[in-house]
């Protein structure tokens, strides 16, 4: 017998479970908020789950990413074609002006996927109860989830940015030049993944943190996705009712303040006809999205903070 | 059960019939056997756990079908895993259903004997069928079995080649009285022909009655091995009680509280119900205090000798 015995007679052994308690440091609140904090952007990308909870995250931030992938393909075999190469890249409808218009919808499927997940979980399983039961507060196990899910919109939207960025740098004929070229760029699109991370992200969360249903959560969050926009085109194409009131009404679609941020922020031309048609200044959309990212922020702490467990 | 003895130069080497060595089975991140060792040698053991501890992972790594992450499993001095010469010496009896429902009893013990190469099958399956006493229903198809006959024809599957071990996981599981009762006068009859015969149950009486020792494995570890008896004696933080009817049960409740040994005398429906937390202690003074007290001793009975108390005594440490 090799156990660790700790009774032993003639005709009988009891042995010692291992059983102990632990008297190691306790590493304290930052540590358990940095703790859920990565274990939500692991729940994100379906890490620690199954197979195929990893499919959907993994595909639609692989699409986000491949337009930009093709459009370095384009650029480098733009800068091969001599002279009219430069037109042919001119030509490229992927853009950082144009990305956001591209993969909007991705990120939105992604937010809705990933967040009641995220959510709905701990709620679903009744384990809220030992989170709050330990050194962990509401607004910490609250923010620490809403930030990892932030952290990872964030990601998601600016991988492709980065991508196209050093891309554009490398296929460039002198890469030093190259990344005087495009270094102009790279707040510009810091900024508008921010804005999407935390307006998309932010809103996700506050719906998802209302239900322990995923399909309920999952249909709420692309509807506030996809309705606002169309009764926004509703009212400022249709010239239902004021029409002040239908040109502010933009600023209550997220989609469309995203894309009416994006436009503020690259100097280009809105993709929506709507947030064109609002002729709203480019700094209130930006407002609107900060405005938008930390109410939804707070409610969601707030909903925490009262949740019953 | 084997327990570690000095070494005898004179003696031959001791090669258990079963030795479990520093096991450990893991399923990811899941640790089902953590580090048990143990060594069986003839006769029936219980293999004691609650659902989940881990005695099916256990049992088929003694079977030779699952691998151990970590540590040895050995049949006959033979590793377990990996080496088909151990199933002629050994025979297993799996929980879950494993038998073809049209074959008839006998069919099944023939391809048994076939499978395990035996020069006469069908005499070798004859006589493990009479074994298990199912000579009258051993043409039928095993479909229409009861699942206690359904037990009997895989053990007379897993004996048909005479191994000397047994493996038998939940054996008495869909049996009735009756066939508990059969099956425990043919289990103990191999173990004294001399086979080791180790089983897996959670029916704590059939243990009882059945095994010369046991194993207790509790969330992977092995809690406690041994005969029950000799457990409950080295659980020295629980009192022991003990019954004891004599011509003057008042006059030796008195007496035994004089006795440090005894923390507790009540006299209940006719007897004295005696607490104490030192059993030898108490056991060489009882004598001398009915006899110091001129009580005559009629019965002197363990009241929580029991595998129960054992048993639910290492699970909840």
């Amino acid at each position: 017998m090799t156990q660790t015995t700790t009774a032993s007679g003639p005709g009988g052994s009891i042995y010692d479970l291992g059983y102990r308690g632990y008297d190691g440091p306790r590493l304290g609140r930052r540590s358990a908020v940095r703790a859920l904090f990565a274990h939500a952007i692991r729940t994100c990308f379906g890490i620690g789950r199954g197979g195929r909870a990893k499919i959907p995250p993994f595909t639609l931030a692989g699409l986000a990413i491949l337009p930009a992938v093709i459009a370095v393909g384009f650029a480098a075999l733009a800068s091969q074609a001599g002279p009219g190469g430069e037109a042919i890249e001119q030509a490229s409808p992927i853009r950082y002006e144009s990305y956001y218009g591209l993969v909007g919808v991705l990120v939105m499927l992604f937010c809705a996927g990933q967040a009641p997940e995220l959510f709905g979980r701990d709620q679903r399983y009744g384990v809220l109860p030992l989170y709050f039961s330990r050194v962990l507060t509401r607004p910490d196990y609250a923010l620490a989830k809403v930030f990892g899910l932030l952290a990872v919109v964030f990601g998601v939207v600016l991988a492709p940015y980065v991508v196209l960025f050093i891309g554009r740098v490398f296929v460039a004929p002198d890469p030093v030049t190259g990344l005087g070229d495009e270094i102009g760029a790279l707040p510009k699109f810091v900024a508008q993944a921010l804005l999407v991370a935390g307006l998309l992200g932010g809103i996700a969360s506050l719906i998802s943190s209302w239900t322990p249903r995923r399909a309920y959560a999952i249909a709420a969050i692309i509807a506030v996705f996809i309705i606002p926009p169309i009764i926004v085109a509703i009212l400022s194409q249709g010239g239902v009712g004021n029409a002040d009131i239908a040109r502010a009404s933009v600023l209550l679609s997220p989609g469309d303040i995203l894309v009416g941020a994006n436009a503020a922020i690259f100097g280009s031309i809105p993709d929506s006809p709507s947030v064109a048609a609002a002729n709203l200044p480019g700094w209130s959309f930006i407002v609107a999205a900060i405005v938008g990212s930390v109410g939804s922020i707070a409610l969601t702490v707030r909903r925490y903070q009262r949740i019953s467990t | 059960m084997t327990t570690e003895l000095p070494p005898n130069p004179a003696a031959p080497p001791f090669t258990p019939a079963i030795s479990v060595d520093h096991v450990s089975r893991w399923y990811g991140n899941v640790v089902a056997v953590n580090d048990i060792s143990f060594a069986l040698g003839p006769g029936v053991t219980g293999l004691l756990g609650p659902n989940g501890a881990g005695k099916s992972t256990l049992l088929h790594m003694m079977a030779g079908l699952l691998a151990p992450s970590a540590g040895k499993v050995s049949i006959l001095g033979q590793s377990a895993w990996r080496s088909p010469a151990i199933y002629r010496s050994l025979g297993l009896v799996p929980e879950r259903e494993a038998v073809h429902p049209y074959l008839t009893g006998f069919q099944f013990a023939v391809y048994n004997a076939e499978l395990q190469g035996l020069a006469e099958p069908e005499a070798a399956a004859e006589r493990a069928i009479a074994t298990v006493e199912l000579t009258d229903a051993a043409h039928r198809a095993i479909g229409t079995y009861s699942k206690g006959m359904r037990q009997r024809a895989k053990l007379a599957g897993a004996l048909v080649h005479d191994p000397p071990v047994l493996l038998l996981d939940e054996p008495f599981n869909g049996m009735d009285p009756r066939q508990r009762l059969h099956m425990i006068s043919l289990l103990r009859s191999m173990a004294a022909a001399g086979r080791t015969i180790l089983f897996s149950s959670h029916i704590l009486e059939e243990v009882e009655r059945l095994a010369d020792s046991i194993l207790v494995v509790y969330a992977g570890r092995l809690a406690a091995s041994g005969d029950f008896r000799s457990i409950r004696r080295l659980m020295t933080d629980r009192p022991h009680t003990f019954t004891v009817r004599s011509s003057d049960d008042r006059r030796l409740a008195a007496a035994l509280m004089l006795e440090p040994a005894v923390f507790g005398a009540e006299l209940v429906d006719g007897r004295v119900s005696v607490r104490t937390a030192d059993f030898g202690a108490f056991t060489r003074a009882l004598p001398r205090i009915a006899r110091d007290s001129a009580v005559s001793l009629f019965e002197v009975a363990p009241a929580d000798d029991s595998l129960e108390s054992v048993f639910s005594y290492l699970v909840r440490r």
